[in-house]
């Protein structure tokens, strides 16, 4: 039991990752990692034991995205590799710093086909930004402090290390203490502050052809991404939505950045934005693009996006500017430099919010926003989910005690949560955006849950997607993961259905889920508590109920199975023409 | 179809060849002509390489090369890329 601490690659990966600052780690343990368990045992990085590899790599990122750290998760070669690979490629497209790692068969045994031999890094390279194998002990501490940089660094992404079984065994020629310094070449950051300062200065011709195009321009839009957020430079953007007065919008990821009460947010842009949101972007004269990527489900059909628009373009990736759409001033750095650099650039050149094309403009977007549809929801005779989820996130912007983190998984639930529930930070909303990957809400809440204990932890999901990693409720109930899930059940796979219904005639094939389990009992034996509600006049006190609870706790919400999600823009289509609702809903 | 040219300066990894081949197969070009050599001093990888960018009438076409230099740049094994300087032009062009 109290054998001393092994001195091997994988106390040394440990001693690494403390080094760095890891605390938490999640992972599941098998043959190939088991030295690394071994050292797992006597370390005091607390490791959470899921129930799937793949609950595991999506823990790491909803705690990565919770707290904006690393996060870090482990698994074992083979099976347990690939299980991974969906939480990468999730953490790749929503730019998540991530690092994996996997443990590999024998040095000797590679290449022969092994039990449990999968090659992960050629599996791995199309969805990490590098991806890295340990051949040689000694190279443990540099290799994994590079992976943690890598991972964070510039647009943050996933990083796998696999290490094999005997260089987890093998024994360093030098052992790492926890108070020494990480080989730091003091010089070498002296030289990138200097890159950095050249890189800027080449930068502000650019800033004063933006401040130029924005002087001109009559119909200006700012179009806010996930990249405000991951650059830390919330303050600097909101600044310039002070400074210019400007409509904004928001992409999925870009929710939280602009306060949803702001008078001139005018929502979610693209296939489930609103009309306000998508008609201020087709009319626009000047887009400012920061830290976004015209992805497919925010422009629509791309040829028409946004015609007469010129396009202010800021983003730390170069690959992300002229990819989908040419810029005509191309800003590419650091947000967290250039925003501060516009905005400064502004307050001496710019007066603008009093000119009279710009006032006609905004007050046609405030008319636009505060149009109301009417969802004639008292006709209605369930629960109509954007009111839950109304109800639920003003609930929730009251508590201010705590950090409140809203993950979903993916379908109408998701649409609805982005529609309907309003943040006042992007970290606050975690869901699946670039992948759209089901099973990521719960494992993704546990992850936000453990990055900060005393926070309230919401997940928002779907009775499909629910059960896409149901195991995790085993996670939950083993150390007690507060967290509340509110199980939006249409007994249908919704979202799908509802493009059965619009475009494929109504030919509902393989999406009908009445048969469910009793979501409420499955929880029980679980020992979480679980409540199911059908009826309208429970909403409020059901949700009271539920944040009141301590311990982890599931709101069972039964809806019509045919609820859709508007507005929509159907696929290839101009954003200009979306449908508000079918005939009778 | 456009052919263009490019050096490579990538660090000597194992990974580096795949990852630069996975890179440039999905952003839409094929490899018509390869040479690898190592240069025994710096420990580095020399490639040069010829692509061509199938088309494809999408947005993908537009600006293809540029995508692709972009992309590769990106990547940490690679140090350096040198696309021939008609590459761009005649792109734009
Ligand atoms: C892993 C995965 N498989 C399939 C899909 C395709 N898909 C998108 S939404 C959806 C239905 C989701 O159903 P549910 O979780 O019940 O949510 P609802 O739309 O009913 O709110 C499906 C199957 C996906 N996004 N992810």
């Amino acid at each position: 039991m109290n054998d001393p601490i092994k001195f091997n690659g994988a106390s040394q990966t440990m001693t690494v990752l403390q080094r760095l600052g890891v605390t938490d780690i999640f992972g599941y343990p098998g043959g190939a990692i088991m030295p690394m368990y071994d050292a797992i045992y006597s370390s005091p990085i607390k490791h959470y034991l899921c129930r799937h590899e793949q609950g595991a790599a999506f823990a790491a990122v909803g705690y990565a995205r919770a707290s904006g750290k690393v996060g870090v998760c482990v698994a074992t070669s083979g099976p347990g590799a690939t299980n991974l690979i969906t939480g990468l490629a999730d953490a790749m497209a929503d730019s998540v710093p991530v690092v994996a790692i996997t443990g590999q068969v024998p040095t000797r045994a590679m290449g022969t086909d092994g039990f449990q031999e999968v090659d992960i890094i050629s599996l791995s390279l199309a969805c990490t930004k590098h991806s890295f194998q340990i051949r040689d002990v000694n190279e443990i501490p540099e290799c994994i402090e590079q992976a943690f940089e890598i991972a964070a660094s510039g647009r943050p992404g996933p990083v796998l290390i696999d290490i094999p079984k005997d260089v987890q065994v093998a024994q360093p020629d030098s052992i790492l203490e926890l108070i020494d310094n990480l080989p730091k070449n003091l010089d070498a950051s002296k030289e990138k502050s200097d890159i950095k300062n050249q890189e800027l200065l080449s930068i502000e011709p650019q800033i004063q052809r933006a401040v130029q195009l924005i002087s001109n321009a009559n119909q200006p839009v700012i179009y806010v991404g996930g990249g405000v957020g991951l650059a830390n430079a919330v303050q600097d953007f909101r600044q310039l939505l002070e400074n210019s007065q400007f409509p904004c919008v928001a992409t999925l990821k870009g929710l939280g950045a602009v306060d949803g009460n702001h008078p001139n947010y005018l929502g979610m842009l693209g296939m489930h934005g609103t009309e306000a949101a998508n008609l201020a972007i087709q009319e626009s004269d000047l887009l400012i693009v920061l830290g976004a990527r015209f992805d497919d489900r925010a422009t629509g059909k791309l040829a028409e996006f946004a015609p007469n628009a010129k396009v202010i373009h800021m983003d730390i990736d170069p690959a992300e500017v002229n990819k989908r759409r040419l810029a005509d001033v191309a800003i590419v750095s650091d947000l967290k430099n250039t925003l501060p650099m516009l905005n400064q650039s502004l307050l001496q050149q710019f007066d603008k919010p009093t000119m009279p094309e710009l006032q006609k403009w905004q007050s046609t977007c405030h008319q636009r926003r505060n149009k109301k549809y009417d969802y004639n929801e008292d006709a209605k005779k369930g629960i109509f989910a954007p009111r839950l989820l109304e109800l639920l996130s003003d609930s929730i912007s009251k508590d201010h005690s705590r950090a409140v983190h809203v993950t979903t998984d993916v379908g109408q639930h998701q649409m609805w949560a982005a529609q309907h529930m309003r943040f006042s930070q992007p970290e606050q909303f975690i869901t699946s955006a670039g992948l759209g990957t089901m099973g990521f809400g719960v494992p993704a809440s546990i992850g936000a849950q453990i990055s900060d204990p005393s926070g309230l932890n919401i997940c928002v999901t779907g009775d499909g997607s629910f059960m896409m990693n149901i195991q995790e409720l085993g996670t939950i109930k083993r150390y007690q993961i507060p967290i509340k899930i509110v199980l939006i059940d249409n007994s249908r796979l919704g979202l799908v259905r509802q493009w059965q219904q619009l475009f494929f005639e109504e030919r509902y094939s393989e999406t009908d889920l009445s048969d469910n389990p009793d979501f409420v009992a499955l929880a029980k034996a679980f020992d979480i508590e679980a409540r199911m509600i059908n009826q309208k006049d429970r909403l409020e006190q059901s949700i009271e109920e539920m944040l009141a609870h301590e311990g982890p706790y599931l709101l069972h919400v039964k809806i019509d199975a045919f609820e859709n999600v508007w507005p929509l823009v159907p696929p290839d289509t101009a954003n200009d023409e979306m449908m508000i609702s079918l005939q009778g809903e | 179809m456009k052919l263009h040219n490019i050096e490579i300066m990538a660090n000597n990894q194992p990974t580096a060849l795949e990852r630069l081949l996975q890179v440039t197969r999905y952003r839409g070009f094929q490899v018509t002509d390869l040479s690898v050599s190592t240069n025994p001093e710096t420990n580095m990888l020399a490639i040069k390489m010829s692509v061509n960018q199938p088309s494809i009438d999408g947005c993908l076409d537009r600006n293809g090369i540029e995508r692709l230099y972009n992309q590769l740049n990106k990547l940490f094994d690679i140090k350096h890329v040198n696309l021939n300087p008609n590459s761009l032009a005649q792109q734009q062009g």
